[in-house]
């Protein structure tokens, strides 16, 4: 069904929510250091409410109309211009809009509003010039990503794809004169290279096996996908692996997760907008986009659904032992990603967009929590960023800051999942789904292990989280910080508020499958919405559809789950109150010093960054060393520059000899050159004439040599052998350069004479005629 | 033999060839200004030698032509003469030369 | 001693102003004789003449092959003897050669000039030999009396005539130069000493006369020798009438500017300072 799309300004509506953002980035970034603060954040923060706003319309009308009518995946589509089209490759600036960008944007554009509102509070003590280059990113960010959410093909979707990594390199190091912070910059740009590398590397992939990028055209291509493609493994798992590595880089996933913690350097409002509700999600939700090519390889989905269940495990016992606050969370986040992937790996792909919506609201409040509780450590005296965010220096801040306090301590139930909060339900589909799946051609009882992962993971997450907390609101103040910290002004408590208030509501979209409860209209939401833009079956053989990924469930096995979830999640809050419920327990030390190397490995991250130094980042600055000294000393600057200058000198050397101003040196060379021309010409070839066989005829072809008197030369032809010129047809003689003649007209000799048209010199050319195989 | 004792046209066509080049010789080799003037006249004269002897290769009347085209190239070469030793007078009444190398003023 | 042979050339010369004829190997060919032919149109007396400027080409002037009345055009006398004119080439194609060389390899201006006129009188005679009276004679009058004076004035009234010959060519570029030249004076001596022309029979004769222009309806127009001052004439003040013009404008020209560019720059100063108020 095509529904005609509202345009503005001669642009489909749809390609305005990018629009609006990339507008008030456009200003903010040129005229901004000339504005006013008030001027910069109202065209800021209004750029990113009006694409709310038109999303929001286009999302509860249209959209809601198309739903109804049945056609939610198809969704409408915007082709802003065709962007370039070389052969079959046919690249488009398309936008589209189904039900799972439509998810996408409203959190985007919602939840960024927020936060642009937050940081109007937050970033008050920047300078104009900082202040707008702040609101200036921020909005190029949120175009970037609409584009990548609302992209209708992969190469729009890279675009969106780089140009959030771009944002979140100039974010990092926001605070750039601080070398840690450029360097933590430099260090995310850098990994996500990586990732962005494999990236293209399954585009080509795909568009060199299905010669299309469009997502549209991409879903008709099951067969393809399933097909054998180097040594029986499928086009679908070497694509989607690639891409997976893609969105490793951008989500923080296992070999790639490093620079999320140091990402921390930026601007807390940016940690939550970009490190940890919107950017970092690409990857979950570039991967339930192309949810058809990942249902068509188990290969695939296992390596999602491992990475994934691995990166919850180790980021959640990583961020055990952290003090800083921002550096928890940032764990945290690569935790939650770690659980997405493996809703995502596990076909789940309603669980992952579920658990990514809730997690933008509980982790971005969080942020904005914790950056609320620095931005009070900061009043109270505490002027670097380090002493700001550690915990260790906290204590007490519930009655200081009793707005920050609650909806800190919501999404802290929320991220713990604590009935009936967001991650409650999203968690437990994610665990539920794990638990019950069981595709074809995966290890048995590997979902169950997946399950177990994620368990231990929830549990650690209950614990650091609840951790967090006790450390920062709970007990009493262990600074003088602490002590004089104070609530921080209303910009930045209402949208702690508003997300405070989503992240407890928002799990209500997407109750569990009990089947023998049916409660009308918000049951099942999110499932039924999202169902016509994910694949729900998975390819096998020629395209037909195959066993669903889901195994059987019973509602006994469901509720039991929950109850463990539940149950998980308490246990590890009890614990923290245990250890850190009235202060740092003071037996902490010694269990720390038990636990010995388990307890380092937590602080220092696995040592990750360690042994990346020795694998990759040594040997690579060695070989930079070397291709430093070889490729760019030796070949560009002696052989290339100074030998392009060696040779030009020597040109310039002979050629001042001749260009030396004296006209009469100029008439040598003159004169030398006329003398060329006739030498040329007298190296011409001599005059010839060439025969082939041309049916029953034999067709002479007179060559007479090159120039002028080859060009004017007289022909004169013999054919019948008498050795004197021919008349022919019509009474002259035979002079044309190419002639025709029968077989049989032909005599055993043929002459040709030629006559140079100056000196009239007669030159006689004979040949024998010999018709047979190797003629020419 | 032929060559030697039955003259034809071409005879007249080398000997303007010569006359010509010598003419270059005398601008290439040369440096005083006079001299290379002396040269350009040897080039026009071998120049109208050749069109008389077309004109009368040819041998009719509208050959003739060519001799008017040698007048006016008289009248032209008469006018270069003139203009040319003017310049050789005006440089040597600056220079106290008139050797074509030593006139490097415009050269760089 | 130049003067000796200038003054046995131009007596050479215009002793042969009978006009020569080329010796060539081809047989004499009778001509192909009518004489009953009808006059072509083109030179009826009666017709009434065009405007010798508007209307060039046919109806102005000009010498049909065979026209009643006109004298044959005949094989030249001296063909016989090719041999005594294949002489007098050759005595002028040396004494022009020489000369030439004489301007390019001599020190002294004087003698270059001296040689110059001598190549000059070489050249009139060759002129001469191609039945071009008048532009032998104007060859003389202009080149060698004229122009060659203007030079020795020149000369003269530079009083510098030592000169240092060496070419600013370098001594690479003369080599390069002389080699070149001498290879275009070989190739080019080989193409054209084989031109032949067009119509051997035409070219073999002594050139046929040229009728003018008929000055009243009653009469034809007059007859006269090809290359003489009167056929040129109406050559030249007919189609070549606006190139004449223009040659008299440049030439106008060029002695205003010669004028202006040798004369002492101190005068200007002078004369514009004294215009000034």
């Amino acid at each position: 069904m095509e529904t005609e799309l509202p345009t503005l300004l001669g642009l489909p509506l749809l390609a305005w929510i990018p629009l609006f953002p990339l507008l008030g980035a456009l200003i903010n970034l040129t005229l901004g250091s000339r504005l006013s603060k008030t001027s910069i954040h109202t065209i800021a923060v209004a750029s990113v409410v009006a694409a709310c706003g038109i999303s929001g319309y286009l999302v509860f009308g249209p959209l809601w109309e198309q739903f109804r009518a049945g056609s939610g995946g198809t969704g409408l589509e915007a082709n802003v211009y065709t962007w370039l089209q070389v052969g079959s490759f046919k690249a488009e600036l398309a936008f589209r809009l189904d039900t799972l960008s439509a998810v996408m944007i409203l959190i985007v554009t919602f939840v960024g509003s927020w936060i642009h509102i937050y940081s109007t509070g937050y970033m008050h003590d920047e300078d104009n010039k900082g202040y707008a280059r702040y609101f200036g990113y921020l909005n190029l960010f949120m175009g970037a990503m609409l584009i990548l959410v609302l992209a209708a093909n992969l190469p729009v979707m890279f675009i969106g794809w780089e140009g959030v990594g771009l944002c979140s390199f100039l974010l990092i190091g926001f605070w750039y004169e601080n070398d840690t912070y450029a360097y933590a910059g430099r260090k995310a740009f850098v990994v996500n290279r990586i990732g962005d590398f494999c990236f293209l590397l399954g585009m080509f992939l795909l568009f060199w096996a299905t010669k299309t990028l469009d997502f549209a055209d991409l879903k008709t291509h099951g067969a393809d996908f399933a097909a054998p493609f180097w040594g029986g493994e499928r086009l679908a798992a070497a694509a989607g692996i690639l891409l997976f590595i893609g969105a490793c880089g951008k989500s923080a996933q296992l070999p790639l997760f490093v620079w999320l913690p140091d990402a921390m350097a930026g601007p807390t409002p940016v940690s939550a907008l970009i490190h940890a509700a919107t950017m970092v999600t690409a990857g979950v939700y570039m991967v339930c986009r192309l949810s058809f090519l990942y249902a068509a390889s188990t290969t695939a989905l296992i390596v999602v659904a491992t990475v994934g269940a691995l990166t919850a495990l180790l980021a959640a016992f990583m961020a055990i032992a952290q003090n800083d606050l921002k550096k928890v969370l940032a764990y945290s986040t690569v935790s939650q990603l770690g659980f997405m992937f493996v809703a995502a790996g596990t076909g789940n792909w309603v669980a992952a967009i579920f658990h990514l919506g809730a997690h933008a609201f509980f982790k971005a409040c969080l942020f904005l929590g914790a950056g609320s509780v620095m931005h009070g450590m900061h009043h109270g005296g505490a002027h670097d960023t380090v002493t700001q965010g550690d915990i260790t220096k906290m204590g007490g801040l519930r009655k200081l800051m009793p707005y920050t306090h609650l909806t800190f301590a919501i999404s802290c139930l929320a991220i713990a999942g604590i009935f009936p909060f967001s991650g409650f339900f999203s968690k437990d589909e994610i665990l539920s789904g794990a638990f019950n799946v069981a595709p074809p051609g995966w290890p048995p009882l590997y979902g169950k292990l997946l399950w177990g992962v994620l368990l231990i993971a929830a549990f650690g997450t209950a614990f650091y989280m609840w951790r967090l907390y006790f450390m920062v609101f709970g007990s009493t103040a262990r600074s003088d910080y602490a002590k004089k910290a104070h609530e921080s002004p209303a910009s930045m408590t209402v949208p702690l508020f508003v997300l405070a208030f989503f992240a407890t509501f928002v799990g209500f979209l997407g109750l569990p499958h009990l089947a023998g409860v049916h409660l009308p209209g918000a049951f099942h939401a999110l499932a039924s919405w999202l169902e016509p833009s994910v694949a729900p079956d998975f390819f096998m053989g020629q395209g037909t559809p195959g066993l669903p990924i889901h195994g059987e469930v019973h509602d006994v096995a469901t509720l039991l789950l929950m109850g463990g979830a539940l149950m998980i999640g308490g246990i590890g809050i009890a614990i923290a109150w245990m250890f850190y419920g009235r202060g740092p327990s003071p037996s902490l030390p010694r269990i720390a010093n038990e636990l010995g190397v388990v307890y380092e490995a937590s602080k220092h991250k696995l040592w990750f960054d360690e042994i990346y130094d020795a694998l990759i980042v040594r040997p690579f600055k060695v070989v930079a060393r070397g291709l430093y000294e070889i490729a760019d000393r030796f070949i560009i600057d002696t052989v290339a520059v100074n030998g392009a200058a060696f040779v030009v000198g020597l040109f310039g050397r002979l050629s001042r000899w001749i260009q030396n101003g004296q006209v009469q040196r100029y008439l040598v060379g003159l004169v030398i050159g006329a003398a060329a021309v006739f030498l040329v010409t007298d190296c011409r070839h001599k005059a010839d004439f060439d025969y082939h066989q041309v049916g029953d005829m034999i067709e002479f072809d007179a060559k007479p040599g090159a120039g002028l008197a080859g060009n004017r030369a007289k022909l004169e032809w013999d054919f019948d052998g008498d050795g004197k010129p021919d008349i022919g047809p019509n009474g002259q003689p035979e002079s044309a350069p190419v002639v025709k003649k029968r077989l049989g007209d032909v005599g055993a000799t043929v002459t040709l004479w030629v006559e140079d048209p100056i000196s009239h010199d007669r030159t006689r050319i004979t040949k024998d005629i010999v018709l047979g195989e190797g003629q020419p | 033999m032929s060559l030697v004792f039955h003259i034809g046209y071409g005879h007249f066509l080398v000997l303007a060839a010569v006359l010509f080049l010598i003419g270059v010789g005398g601008v290439l080799l040369r440096r005083n200004a006079l001299i290379i003037l002396m040269s350009v006249e040897l080039m026009l004269n071998a120049a109208n030698m050749t069109l008389v002897t077309f004109s009368r290769m040819w041998g009719n009347t509208s050959a003739l032509s060519a001799h008017t085209f040698a007048l006016i190239v008289i009248g032209v070469a008469a006018a270069e003469a003139a203009v040319g030793l003017a310049i050789v007078v005006a440089v040597f009444r600056g220079r106290r030369s008139v050797e074509v190398d030593k006139l490097t003023t415009l050269r760089h | 001693m130049i003067r000796v042979l200038v003054i046995a050339t131009l007596i050479a010369a215009f002793a042969g102003s009978g006009g020569v004829a080329l010796a060539q190997p081809a047989p004499p060919r009778p001509m192909p004789r009518q004489p009953n032919m009808p006059v072509p149109a083109q030179v009826q007396p009666k017709r009434v003449p065009a405007p010798p400027f508007a209307q060039p080409g046919p109806a102005r002037a000009g010498v049909t092959e065979h026209p009643a009345g006109v004298s044959d055009p005949h094989y030249d006398k001296l063909e016989s003897d090719g041999q005594g004119m294949a002489l007098v080439f050759w005595l002028f194609a040396l004494i022009t050669v020489g000369g030439a060389l004489f301007v390019i390899t001599r020190r002294n201006l004087i003698a270059a000039v001296m040689g110059m006129v001598g190549a000059f009188v070489g050249i009139a005679a060759v002129y001469m030999m191609l039945y071009a009276s008048f532009l032998a004679v104007l060859q003389m009058l202009v080149y060698a009396g004229a122009i060659m004076v203007l030079f020795v004035f020149v000369i003269m009234i530079l009083n510098r005539p030592e000169d240092e010959p060496v070419a600013p060519s370098g001594r690479a570029g003369g080599v390069l130069g002389g080699i070149a030249i001498i290879y275009l004076v070989a190739r080019l001596g080989m193409v054209l000493v084989h031109v032949t022309p067009p119509d051997e029979h035409l070219a073999n004769q002594a050139p046929a006369q040229v009728q003018l222009a008929p000055t009243s309806a009653d009469e034809p127009g007059e007859l006269v020798a090809w290359g003489s001052v009167k056929a040129v004439g109406n050559d030249l003040f007919g189609p070549g009438l606006f190139p004449f013009e223009a040659i008299s404008i440049l030439l106008l020209v060029a002695v205003v500017g010669a004028i202006a560019i040798a004369r002492p720059l101190k005068e200007v100063d002078a004369e514009t300072g004294g215009d000034g108020p």
